[in-house]
């Protein structure tokens, strides 16, 4: 159309025409982008670093266990893992690994604590939990081997706070199936760090098969880890149910014991990941309004200024959808120089943390609600995207009724009190 | 001068409600105006002269009687089609010149035509010789603000005639301007009228340009009392 042109031209020339106030519009666009990207990408960390950790420390993905045992983790919850569940496990194509996960005293020369125990096989903790890539990191060879068997792993922080260090003894206390207390002395192998301070403070990895024979529990465990070799994305962890024909199987093999899901088994989590698009939504909802508010006074103001201008251009002939085009333009050219300004920014700024965000001075309070000390921020184009388009499309909607209004000419403004009207 | 009127108004009247009062600023008005004409209409303030080119150029609509351009009753076109109308047949002329201030002055000339929808480059073309034709072909790529009073006045001229309208309305175009620049913008009027043949009705109150013109038309209160032609 030839008499676009023009129009583009003079929409272009009028942003320029009054710098302050299309800076300040800019810069509101700018401003309430940036903070909607930002909170898209924090919310996106957030919910990445809660699903890695349930996922990845010491849940897993499901878990076999009696049904007291959330409630009450303790050798009382036992079950025997045949070696026909074993096959059944084997041939699932899922990552397992058997545990007794029991609470414990661990001794010092200098101190009593009371710690929760995990007797593991670190070969199938390889794939399922931290403490299995720790060990493959650390080079801990032998834990399983039976020629060995009296080795223990032990957080950093438990190690300070029971005075003592690698290679030293410790002494382990449980409730044995016969109720009485069992003692075992174990060497200190290796010691590990976590970002969550709890599982520094709190726990204790010792050989599986060492623990079966100290407390006469041959083939038992109390627990079972499963994990998906495909790693569970974001979008999938939103989804209610899990479509893993495996599992079928796998808890017929287990008619005594109940198939948790992490879903089940962290809800917080869940629900948490779950809710990460409502609380984008609601922050769109209240970004927008704010910027709403801002855009449309500074457009009414505008507008207001120039409506003799646009009178005169009427009467030179430009009929009002001509003037709406070149006012929506010069909506549109704000809100895109804005826009291109808050997506550069952003992605200058997940390119400048590429070590993350480090919130180890809230250590505490990110373990309580289940994210890692450091955050990664990330983009997803396609949120970013949507809430841009959303964003921009709901402002320039809105932006067009004080436009439609200043360019409804019939006739003059000055016959408005004619007789006719 | 041709013969066959461009304009033509037929008993028109335009009333305001002002409270519970009616005001007459058009009472009854008869008026043809021909190709070519050269019009002045004068009368005090308030004697219906801005309302009557308002009438004439489709920018009100009479509350009695029609006005006909080129023998067609403005009555019958949309908001619209009055503005395509305004846009190619009717040139403007304002008191406070009015022009686009972030075009340079043969942009502001161009920009009508674009709107008509001739190329860019035609329309520079054009707008570069009528800018010439008013004197400013030095001055044509500066801004209004880099531009005087008169030389601005000369550019809302360019871009009135630039399309070669039927007529060209003028309000009150000397009013801001001091006696030399209403002279010569007069002249140039004048020029482009009787070179042209474009047809100017100019409302003032300025003797110059009541001196000037070939037709005077006296208003009062609403009615044409008097009219040099008649």
């Amino acid at each position: 159309m030839q008499t676009s042109r023009p129009i583009l031209l003079f929409a272009w020339r009028n942003l320029w025409r009054y710098p302050k106030r299309s800076g300040i519009l800019i810069s509101v666009t700018f401003l309430g982008l940036a903070s909607i990207l930002f909170f898209n990408s924090l919310m996106l960390s957030w919910a990445n670093s809660m699903l890695d950790n349930t996922l990845n420390n010491l849940g897993a993905q499901w878990q076999i266990q009696t049904e007291q045992m959330q409630q009450n983790p303790d050798i009382e919850q036992r079950f025997l893992l045949s070696s026909e569940q074993q096959k059944t496990l084997q041939n699932s194509s899922l990552f397992w690994a058997p545990r007794l996960n029991l609470p414990a005293i661990a001794k010092s020369e200098y101190d009593t604590v009371g710690v929760n125990l995990l007797a593991v096989n670190l070969n199938r903790e390889n794939n399922v939990s931290f403490i299995g890539r720790f060990a493959e990191q650390e080079k801990i060879s032998g834990f399983n081997n039976p020629k060995h068997p009296y080795q223990l792993i032990v957080g950093k922080a438990l190690l300070d706070r029971l005075n003592t260090a690698v290679g030293r003894k410790l002494v382990l206390m449980t409730q044995g199936k016969d109720g009485k207390l069992a003692e075992i002395g174990l060497r200190i192998t290796a010691a590990f760090e976590h970002s969550d301070p709890n599982v520094e403070k709190t726990m204790l990895f010792m050989p599986l098969a060492t623990a079966q024979k100290w407390l006469l529990l041959e083939n038992q465990v109390n627990q079972i880890s499963l994990k998906n070799p495909q790693t569970l994305t974001l979008q999938e962890a939103k989804i209610t149910t899990d479509s893993v024909p495996q599992l079928e199987s796998i808890k017929q093999q287990f008619p005594q014991e109940s198939l948790l899901s992490w879903r089940d088994l962290q809800p917080y989590a869940f629900a948490s990941i779950s809710m990460m698009d409502s609380f984008n939504w609601v922050w769109l909802a209240m970004i927008g309004v704010l910027m709403l508010f801002a855009l449309l006074n500074t457009l009414y103001m505008s507008l207001y200024e120039r409506r003799t201008e646009l009178q005169r251009l009427f009467v030179l002939g430009l009929k009002p959808s001509h003037l709406r085009r070149l006012l929506l333009l010069e909506l549109l050219a704000i809100l895109s120089i804005g826009t291109a300004l808050s997506w550069a920014f952003m992605f200058a700024l997940v390119a400048s943390l590429p070590d993350g965000i480090d919130l180890s001075f809230l250590a505490e309070g990110t373990a309580w609600i289940g994210i890692s000390h450091q955050l990664f921020l990330g983009y997803d184009i396609e949120l970013w995207l949507s809430n841009t388009l959303q964003l921009i499309g709901a402002l320039l909607l809105l932006g067009a009724i004080p436009i439609w209004r200043a360019t409804r000419f019939k006739v003059l403004q000055q016959t408005r009190n004619s007789l006719e009207d | 001068m041709f013969h066959s009127p461009v304009i033509e108004c037929q008993g028109v009247c335009k009333a305001f409600a002002d409270g519970d009062s009616v005001i007459k600023a058009i009472d009854q008005v008869d008026l043809e105006v021909f190709g070519g004409d050269f019009i002045c209409l004068y009368g005090a303030s308030g004697s219906g002269k801005t309302t009557l080119l308002n009438l004439i150029g489709g920018l009100d609509r009479p509350s009695s009687g029609e006005v006909f351009l080129d023998k067609h009753p403005l009555s019958h076109y949309s908001d619209d089609e009055l503005t395509d109308l305004r846009l190619h047949k009717i040139g403007f002329i304002f008191q406070s010149y009015n022009l686009v201030p972030v075009f340079s002055a043969l942009e502001n000339v161009a920009f009508i035509l674009q709107m008509q929808g001739f190329s860019n480059r035609d329309a520079l073309a054009k707008s570069e010789y009528i800018l010439q034709q008013v004197g400013l072909s030095k001055l044509m790529h500066r801004h209004p603000a880099e531009l005087s009073g008169g030389q601005q006045q000369r550019v809302a001229i360019a871009r009135a005639i630039v399309a070669q309208p039927k007529i060209v309305l003028a309000d009150e175009p000397t009013a801001n301007l001091d006696s030399k620049n209403s002279e010569q913008l007069l002249q140039l009027m004048k020029q482009l009228n009787q070179e042209l043949g474009t047809t100017f009705i100019i409302s003032s109150h300025d003797p110059q340009v009541i001196q000037a013109a070939e037709r005077k038309i006296e208003l009062a209160d609403g009615k044409i009392i008097h009219d040099s032609l008649a």
